[in-house]
């Protein structure tokens, strides 16, 4: 478990994306479309965040700006300052995050010519044969092509390349949905064992609450770019609190023909500045207040809190 | 190499286009000893001499021989067979002084006849107009119509992919700028951006630099096209992930376009190169067709068909002046089937049928 | 992991969908892929026959097969029964009036449909190649008879609308009212709720529940996810390799597996809701066969933890109703173990 007085290493706050929808020569209007909505967190060093929501919650687009492959339109986002790199981000699919042109040995050793302490190619490879067998990959098969291995491999492959540059963290988005489900296990067996040799954080974002709730100490929860609750994953899988985190734990709710079942608005695209709650169209316990108030934070146990205008 | 040959093996009209290029661009090279006369050299006697090789006689038995043949009407250039005469061809003869490759004194030719005895000479592919061998010709025209597509693809594809992927790589002012250069340029139609741009330019300059001219002439013409495909591809592929995460490892821009980006565009660049070189060439020889292009005393393929094979009447009663036409067609498929070859080569993906 | 309801078997009801020694080989002439080597399933009208498998293990191109939807160039053998019927001995033309009795499904709703049709138009010509008189009226009223069936709301006023429209769960559902559209018999479902969101893949999952019964619709399900398969399926069949490794009714095979593979794939969820810190991770090693080159004998041995050199055979499916695929099956106390005396 993460202890309560870990140093935080990344501080979020109040990001926001906006997304233009790219308007041609003539059109005057130009469409929003805003991706997260003022995200506030914590991010301490060596701890594992997991991050669930849906499609279209925004938490791809919050990983992206935290692996700063993006910039938040506005709010802050620091790190502690580091001689390593802060981040690495893994790709959900890694036969497109590497060019299928190049051999393994030029996709793990090209990047780390950038890298702080370059030791010249030697070293580098010596480093990629390493971390090949770290992840349970032959390293005389660096002369292959990722097209040449199984998915379940190029993932381990896509491991072993984010490790080269010595990542304090790495942010995984979606990094099993797309593997078979017996080797998706495989896969996140060898993410807490690489965890724990190289003391990384891990921000791990899933739409899968099995995984998520399983791997993280502390977990949000997203919905239409709004960050909706936190909570020590094992607290949050006993017990959520916000209506949306109860939804997704117990979709039976959903059978009751109540609200929950108002899939039609699901969640809208926010083309317009949005107000309120992002879950007000499909919260059953919806009141007036929530379309237009963005709900404060309410704390509800020890590190655990949640965003709603119902919860005291 | 090994791949090489797999896929060469599978696409056995690809290895003969091969082969042909190879055997063309090295008989290019060795013109000057290949060729069994200077292309200039006139033969007074023998105005559109039909070719006289053959290949048995009584006299000689089999082997490479010419047949004598003599004009008996000036004014439409029939020629009749001497029964039973024929002159032996020689390999390795001692004849015109050339210079091989600009600068190294030779009077060897690979093949030819024993002028100085009296006999024929050889025309393996006849005679123009003026007696001059239309072989030889075709093999020193070959200099200018063979390379003229490799310098001008060279440098309207390195303007290209310059432009067109700086264009598309960065995006914001500078794609609006290229782009808009591009469209000028191809508003105006080809052809007459072409005649406008010879004709502003002295038509009285040696065939160095009229060929120099030309070249740069189809580059500037065929450039823009190609950037605005090479904008669109860089423009969707700098969101690709592997790019991403390129830029994530701090690769630096340019280094990722070229490393990376275009990398991925190869067939796409193989498949205009290839198609680009014989637009090229054909290029040059609509050009010099229309006598805007090389002009005597410099000659191309071009230039052979557009002084030899100019009238139909010309081609109905010597039709080997038609054979650089041939030679451009076959250079033209040739490069076709090399590029698909060179596509396969390129894919990663690409595996043999087994 | 109850299934939403209970139906009792029904030895009695006729097979409306029956595949017998099905195989399936894909790919060019020099390249072949055996996708399925001999596979035997029915289904009968108010059940629900669950497949799993991996990727290519073989469980979607057997359903296709079934269909007679195989991409050209493959080639199918094995029987064929719709309604008890052989399906090859149709002409033509009756069998694309029969293949109407079957409907089917696919993961990607967004995909599954034209962008630029409104679903007025896509319902209509559905509607009318099995009744080509139909007025353009009456097909409207039909289809929102179909958009009230699958429950999505506003039919009359989303008729008009464009794929792009709507919601993935709701494009979902028009899928399903689109494969109700000529009232199929049965209904094979590859992999419905795999690209939707979790909140809206239980409504899904009960909406097929719910037409099963008022239907009493033949379900084919396929899916890679033993949890959506057990909310669903009535009986299961466990594929890998393009062969059947067990099969029998879902508690049973849930509670008892009696193959190595599919006791491993049960015990490798992911232990949710507990830390990875107390919770070791049960892991299958090794990697899903290759289907261009099979093993000759069981394919799961390379993984299987009880494998020994019996296994280098391939073992026969044996068993009446709960059947396996092994030399070494599961025994366990509650229940006979099922595939006893399967070495060959």
């Amino acid at each position: 478990m993460s202890s309560h007085q870990a140093e935080v290493f990344m501080t979020l706050r109040d990001v926001r994306k906006v997304y233009r929808a790219e308007a041609g020569l003539f059109s005057h209007s130009q469409r929003e479309i805003v991706a997260v909505r003022s995200v506030s967190l914590d991010w301490r060093r060596g701890e594992t965040y997991g991050l669930v929501g849906e499609s279209g919650s925004g938490k791809s687009t919050l990983a992206r700006l935290m692996g700063f492959l993006e910039q938040p339109t506005s709010g802050t986002l620091s790190v502690q300052p580091s001689e390593r790199p802060v981040t690495r981000y893994v790709f959900q699919d890694p036969s497109s995050s590497m060019d299928p042109r190049r051999t393994t040995a030029q996709i793990l050793t090209w990047g780390a010519r950038y890298q702080n302490g370059y030791q010249g190619p030697r070293m580098a490879l010596a480093r990629a044969r390493l971390l090949m067998e770290e992840v349970g990959l032959n390293p005389l098969d660096l002369d292959k092509r990722p097209g040449d291995f199984s998915g379940g491999q190029r993932q381990r492959l896509a491991l072993a390349r984010a490790l080269m540059s010595e990542p304090l963290t790495l942010i995984c988005d979606e990094i099993v949905s797309a593997l078979d489900v017996s080797v998706q296990g495989q896969i996140l067996r060898l993410l807490l064992d690489l965890k724990q040799r190289h003391g990384l954080g891990l921000f791990f974002i899933s739409h899968d609450l099995e995984v998520v709730t399983y791997l993280s100490d502390r977990m949000g929860v997203m919905y239409g770019g709004q960050l909706l609750e936190e909570a020590p994953a094992e607290v949050w899988a006993r017990g959520p609190a916000h209506p949306y985190s109860r939804l997704l734990k117990d979709p039976h709710l959903a059978d009751q023909g109540d609200n929950y079942s108002n899939f039609e608005t699901a969640q809208t695209v926010a083309t317009a500045e949005p107000r309120g709650c992002s879950f007000a169209g499909r919260c059953p316990l919806v009141q007036a207040k929530c379309r237009t108030e963005t709900p404060p934070w309410k704390q509800i146990g020890p590190e655990h809190r949640a965003a709603c205008h119902l919860l005291s | 190499m090994k791949r090489f040959l797999t896929v060469l093996g599978h696409r056995p009209v690809a290895a003969v286009s091969l082969t042909v290029l190879v055997v063309m661009y090295l008989a290019m090279a060795f013109c000057e000893v290949l060729s069994p006369y200077d292309p200039t050299r006139l033969f007074p006697d023998a105005s559109d001499h039909p070719p006289n090789l053959c290949w048995y006689s009584s006299q000689w038995g089999f082997g490479p021989q010419v047949q004598r043949m003599v004009m008996i009407d000036e004014v439409s250039r029939q020629y009749v067979r001497i029964k039973g005469e024929y002159d032996p061809v020689h390999w390795g003869v001692t004849a015109d002084p050339v210079k091989l490759w600009g600068f190294l004194p030779l009077s060897w030719h690979v093949f030819g006849t024993d002028t100085h005895s009296g006999a024929d000479p050889v025309f393996l592919f006849g005679t123009d107009n003026l007696g001059r061998d239309l072989f030889s010709r075709i093999l020193y025209g070959a200099r200018i119509s063979l390379t003229i597509g490799f310098v001008g693809v060279a440098v309207s594809l390195t303007l290209a992919l310059l432009l067109g992927g700086l264009a598309g790589y960065y995006g914001g002012f500078w794609d609006w700028l290229i782009m808009r250069l591009c469209e000028l340029l191809i508003l105006i139609p080809g052809l007459y951006l072409l005649l406008f741009l010879r004709s502003i330019l002295s038509d009285k300059m040696d065939s160095a630099s009229s060929y120099a001219l030309i070249t740069v002439i189809l580059s500037f013409v065929s450039w823009p096209g190609m950037a605005r495909l090479v904008r669109g591809m860089v423009h969707s592929l700098k969101r690709a992930d592997f790019v991403t995460n390129a830029r994530q490892e701090k690769m630096p821009p340019l280094t990722i376009l070229f490393r990376h980006i275009i990398p991925q565009m190869s067939s796409f660049l193989i498949l205009s190169v290839t198609l680009g070189i014989p637009g090229f060439i054909l290029g040059e020889t609509a050009l010099s067709y229309l006598g805007l292009g090389i002009t005597d005393p410099a000659f191309s393929w071009g230039s052979l068909i557009s002084r030899d094979a100019a009238s139909l009447d010309n081609l109905v009663h010597f039709p080997w002046l038609f054979l650089p036409g041939v030679f451009l067609i076959v250079v033209s498929l040739a490069y076709n089937f090399l590029g698909e070859l060179l596509r396969d080569l390129a894919d990663p993906h690409w595996r043999a049928p087994s | 992991m109850n299934s939403l309801l209970d139906v009792p078997n029904k030895l009695e009801v006729p097979n409306k969908l029956e595949v017998r020694n099905l195989s399936v080989t894909l790919g060019s002439r020099n390249n072949p892929i055996q996708a399925v080597r001999g596979v035997s399933w029915s289904v009968s009208a108010g059940e629900c026959l669950g497949i799993i498998g991996e990727s290519g293990s073989g469980k979607s191109i057997s359903a296709l097969a079934a269909l007679d939807l195989l991409p050209p160039g493959s080639k199918r053998e094995g029987e064929v029964l719709l309604d008890g019927e052989p399906f090859d001995e149709y002409s033509p033309a009756e069998r694309r009036l029969k293949r109407a009795k079957a409907g089917m499904i696919f993961q990607e709703p967004s995909r599954s449909f034209d962008p630029i049709t409104n679903f007025e138009t896509t319902f209509r010509e559905t509607l009318r190649v099995h009744n080509p008189r139909l007025t353009a009226v009456e097909a409207r009223q039909k289809a929102i008879a179909l958009w009230q069936e699958v429950h999505l709301g506003q039919p009359e006023t989303r008729l008009k609308s464009y794929p792009h429209q709507l919601s993935g769960g709701m494009l979902q559902r028009v899928m399903i009212a689109l494969a109700l559209a000529n009232d199929p018999e049965v209904l094979i479902c590859d992999e419905p709720t795999t690209a939707l969101d979790v909140t809206v893949q239980r409504q899904i999952l009960r909406l097929l529940a719910d037409l099963k019964v008022s239907r009493s619709l033949a379900l084919v399900f396929i899916s890679h996810d033993l949890a959506v398969v057990s909310q669903l399926a009535d009986r299961l069949l466990v594929m890998y390799g393009g062969l059947v490794l067990e099969s029998g009714p879902v508690h049973e095979v849930l509670s008892s597996p009696a193959s190595p593979y599919t006791r491993a794939l049960w015990s490798a969820r992911i232990p949710g809701g507990s830390h990875w810190t107390k919770d070791p991770l049960q892991v299958i090693p090794g990697m899903p066969p290759d289907p261009r080159s099979p093993l000759k004998g069981c394919p799961f041995a390379p993984r299987c933890p009880r494998a020994d050199a019996a296994c280098a055979s391939l073992p026969s499916l044996v068993g009446l109703g709960r059947q396996v695929r092994c030399h070494h099956p599961e025994v366990n106390n509650t229940q006979p173990p099922a595939g006893r005396g399967a070495h060959e």
